[in-house]
């Protein structure tokens, strides 16, 4: 699965930063994701996704770590397990914002791999359901940024 | 291997959706072919599963004014079976009989295949050319909505929790109709179907066409453009619109990759099947007998 966005953004890049750096904002940004905790500073994170595809309802607690942080960007990994579904999830994503006048150009690149029968399954709606939630995230980032 | 579970066998429509509406987690059963198979693989555990089989009336199978009403739980076998649908909705019929394989026909319903919305099915399509509308109920009324509406991407569609569904309804053709459904796919679940309507005037012009595409996107669509195109063609001039015709369907699909194949093979492919059912209908309407065979398709 590989989804890749870019959304013009009306504030600044530091405003954008600001939020995203936020923990409780930007979990407000990620459809399906809750119980989002700090475990070191810029570096570890912990988090609850949640997802639901028809009958099939996924809940993956996720150990977020940044990996990089380039000028400009960020690039964080992510991975959990559904014990119950007996699934495992793998993410990366990358995050440039770039000034554009007196606004920003915010460009997300997320990679993943949904690993198990349901992975098999459902490669397909996965791809789709991904495409949705940035997408999702992309508008409700601007919500917070710009509201 | 199952994990336990309590099963509720409601006799009627109320006690159901007062079942559910205290439950709204439980998982609806009928014939199980898609159910079963989620819960065998752990995916889904539901603590209660509410059997809707032994509702009175969830089964009827009947025709009035050119609508067939299709209970929820007539499974493809019945349909297969059935003199008024073989004699009156032949399309319909022909489906059924190729629904996946007679075990799951015998068992496998109408509505649980609507309900599940997997994309990968054949009823949605086909039922979107008899403009189909579904019918739900609940503790708290009845309530229909257009098949279109109905299925919103794959294994998604607008029911509620706690509502069940209770047929649907399929509003026949009007006269001077041909139909054709062709599915396509080297696994059990098809790849692509297609299916196609077209109604001539007394002077064999076409005045209403119906183009559905399923399997290949998220949810099967109709395709207006395409359509279009056919009105107000005769017979002698539709042979030439074959390639615009599967441009038309190609372009207006929205294909997922998946284990069925990439979203480039699928757009061609609904290419070249989009002109084929032309080619059917088209030998249809004109009453000449078609001896094609396209590997790995069936034509209804």
């Amino acid at each position: 699965m590989r989804v890749a966005r870019e959304v013009v953004l009306a504030a600044g890049v530091e405003r954008v930063w600001a939020t995203l750096w936020d923990v409780p904002r930007m979990v407000g940004c990620v459809p399906g994701c809750v119980e989002a905790r700090e475990v070191e500073p810029r570096r570890r994170y912990e988090a609850r996704m949640s997802q639901k595809v028809g009958p099939i309802a996924l809940s993956v607690p996720l150990e977020i770590r940044v990996r990089e942080e380039p000028p400009g960007g960020l690039a964080v990994e992510a991975r959990g397990r559904d014990g119950r579904l007996a699934a495992e999830v793998r993410m990366s994503v990358r995050l440039a914002v770039e000034p554009v006048g007196t606004g920003s150009r915010l460009a997300v690149e997320a990679e993943g791999q949904v690993l198990g029968t349901l992975g098999a399954l459902g490669a397909g709606v996965i791809q789709r359901r991904a495409e949705e939630l940035v997408a999702e995230f992309a508008a409700r980032l601007r919500r917070a940024v710009e509201g | 291997m199952l994990r336990a579970f309590d099963l509720h066998r409601p006799a009627t429509l109320a006690e159901a959706g007062a079942l559910l509406a205290r439950r709204p987690e439980a998982a609806l059963y009928a014939g199980g072919t898609e159910l079963l198979l989620l819960m065998k693989a752990g995916l889904v555990r539901p603590a209660d599963v509410i059997d809707v089989k032994r509702i009175a009336d969830l089964d009827g199978l009947t025709e009035t004014d050119g609508t067939l009403a299709i209970g929820a739980t007539v499974t493809h076998r019945t349909l297969e079976r059935s003199e008024i649908v073989r004699t009156r909705w032949p399309l319909v019929a022909g489906v059924a009989t190729h629904v996946a394989n007679v075990r799951v026909r015998n068992v496998g319903t109408v509505g649980g295949n609507l309900a599940f919305a997997d994309p990968h099915s054949d009823l949605a399509t086909l039922f979107l050319l008899f403009d189909a509308t579904v019918h739900l109920a609940s503790a708290a009324g009845a309530r229909e909505r257009p098949l279109a509406d109905f299925v919103r991407g794959p294994y998604d569609t607008t029911r509620r929790p706690d509502e069940i569904l209770t047929g649907v309804r399929l509003r026949a053709w009007p006269p001077r109709s041909v139909g054709v459904y062709v599915k396509f796919g080297l696994h059990e679940r098809p790849t692509l179907g297609l299916g196609l309507a077209v109604t001539l005037d007394a002077g064999d012009r076409v005045v209403a066409a119906r183009l559905a595409v399923g399997c290949v996107s998220g949810r099967p669509h109709r395709v207006a453009p395409a359509e279009r195109a056919l009105v107000g063609h005769g017979l002698g001039t539709l042979s030439r619109l074959m390639d615009e015709f599967g441009a038309l369907a190609a372009d207006a699909v929205d294909p997922v990759s998946d284990v069925h194949g990439g979203g480039d093979y699928k757009r061609e492919l609904t290419r070249v099947f989009a002109r084929r059912v032309l080619g059917v209908a088209l030998a249809r309407a004109e009453d000449r007998p078609l001896a094609v065979r396209y590997p790995h398709a069936v034509v209804v």
